[in-house]
């Protein structure tokens, strides 16, 4: 027996459209799915014994195809009943469709139950009917409903820069100096708050000697206006790596914080010890924003599960 | 004695009948085939146009919409089967709010009778309109 997995991904989207009230359509289009006025205008309405209404649709084929010597049998059923009662409402709609098959050695027509079940498909709606009402808790939503939201756009930019000891043996990165950069997609879901949680895993990452590569999460979060349009804002927050290194690999690997960029450097104490080094690195982040009291976007990033580990394959 | 044993009968008939009558139904599956109906007639053309008039009208009245889907598919040859199921319901409120609900999950099993694992989605949506926002 199979025992169920479990994976709970939750992801949430906000948006706000302008609409005047005199503009409101006076009915949802989810209902125009049961409503179809190619339905209803194209077939014969019976009216049953009970005074209710019924659209039926019914369709049977059999057909018989030949490859070689054997016969594939395909029979396709579908039924369908659209009920409208007394007062004029729908009240529920049916639908049935079955296909079945089987291959024999002659084209003969054969009994459904001699065939193999491919499809089933059964659809049933129950539709109700009265006086709309206000939405419960409407105020309550509106109030709670975010003024800002992180989209879900995030994606972490490295940068590469070399790096050397000053004069004072501290160990520099000259980011004057870009020796590449790149930006790789970071795996990532909204939160109920107008946040993003995610992941990030980079498997094949070979750092130089004496190279600093910083790892910036880039992120855009978007403010609603007045009018409904949005005002975005960019960020670009470095990870601090410094948790995720192993103890075996604290001596080799450092991290140079410089400015508001925090760099990874492979600094390898033998002189004859290689000059690359393979990693791959991991972390989990989430990002939550705000507005400050001018109203201006701040994005806030949280990094957790850090890993930095020597890749060995 | 007899008439005693009658007497006891009689006494006892109308609790195990309100028994009876009280005894649960079986919920019924909503995707069981509806119960069947009898057809009077077929509406002329006239009656037709004035049920689709009415029955239109009652768009703007709807209050909820429950549905039920299931769609079981086997691969004739390998014997793989795919299963997906699911509810979904629609609550509409005042000026264009809705609330929908919608529930499914998808099955997986090889022809080899390894079951896959389950996957459950769930979609939950609001739209309310005030103020001029939607």
């Amino acid at each position: 027996m199979t025992q169920m997995m479990k994976f709970e991904k939750e992801n949430y989207d906000y948006e706000i459209m302008v609409l005047d009230e005199e503009e409101i359509p006076d009915h949802r289009p989810e209902i125009d799915n049961y409503y179809d006025l190619d339905i209803l205008l194209n077939n014969p309405i019976f009216l049953d014994t009970e005074g209710n209404y019924h659209i039926i649709e019914e369709e049977f084929d059999y057909v018989v195809g030949s490859t070689g010597s054997q016969y594939t049998h395909q029979m396709i059923e579908m039924f369908s009943d659209l009920l409208i009662n007394k007062k004029f409402e729908i009240e529920r709609q049916y639908l049935e469709q079955k296909t079945m098959i089987g291959t024999f050695d002659d084209s003969n027509t054969r009994d459904e139950k001699d065939l193999n079940l491919v499809t089933l498909q059964k659809e049933a709606t129950s539709i109700k009917h009265g006086t709309l009402k206000e939405m419960p808790k409407l105020d309550e939503f509106v109030v709670g409903f975010p003024k800002v939201y992180v989209r879900n756009d995030v994606s972490v930019y490295r940068v590469c820069s070399p790096a050397s000891y000053d004069p004072n043996h501290h160990l520099v990165v000259d980011n004057n100096t870009t020796l590449w950069t790149d930006t790789l997609f970071a795996s990532s879901s909204k939160t109920k708050s107008a946040g993003v949680m995610g992941e990030f895993l980079v498997t094949d990452f070979t750092l130089n000697k004496y190279e600093g590569v910083a790892f910036n999460l880039k992120y855009t979060t978007s403010k609603f206006k007045y009018d409904g349009l949005l005002q975005h804002a960019f960020h670009t927050d470095s990870v601090d790596l410094e948790p995720g290194i192993p103890k075996s690999l604290k001596d080799i690997l450092k991290v140079v914080r410089q400015g508001d960029m925090i760099y990874l450097v492979y600094v390898p104490l033998e002189l004859d010890a290689p000059n690359t080094i393979d990693l791959s690195v991991a972390f989990d982040f989430t990002i939550s924003c705000n507005l400050t009291d001018i109203g201006d976007q701040i994005g806030i990033s949280t990094f957790t599960n850090i890993e930095v580990l020597e890749r060995i394959f | 004695m007899k008439k005693l044993t009658f007497t006891k009968i009689l006494l006892i008939l109308p609790l195990v009948f309100g028994l009876i009558g009280c005894k649960k139904d079986k919920p019924r599956d909503p995707l069981d085939r509806p119960e069947p109906f009898t057809i009077k007639r077929e509406l002329t053309g006239r009656e037709r146009y004035e049920v689709i008039n009415k029955t239109l009208e009652n768009r703007t009245r709807v209050t909820s919409i429950e549905a039920y889907a299931s769609i079981r598919q086997v691969d004739h040859a390998s014997k793989d089967e795919f299963t997906i199921s699911g509810t979904s319901t629609s609550k509409f409120y005042l000026n264009y709010g809705v609330k929908n609900e919608l529930k499914f999950e998808i099955n997986e099993k090889s022809g080899n009778g390894i079951e896959y694992p389950t996957q459950e989605i769930a979609l939950n949506g609001t739209q309310a309109w005030k103020d001029g926002l939607l």
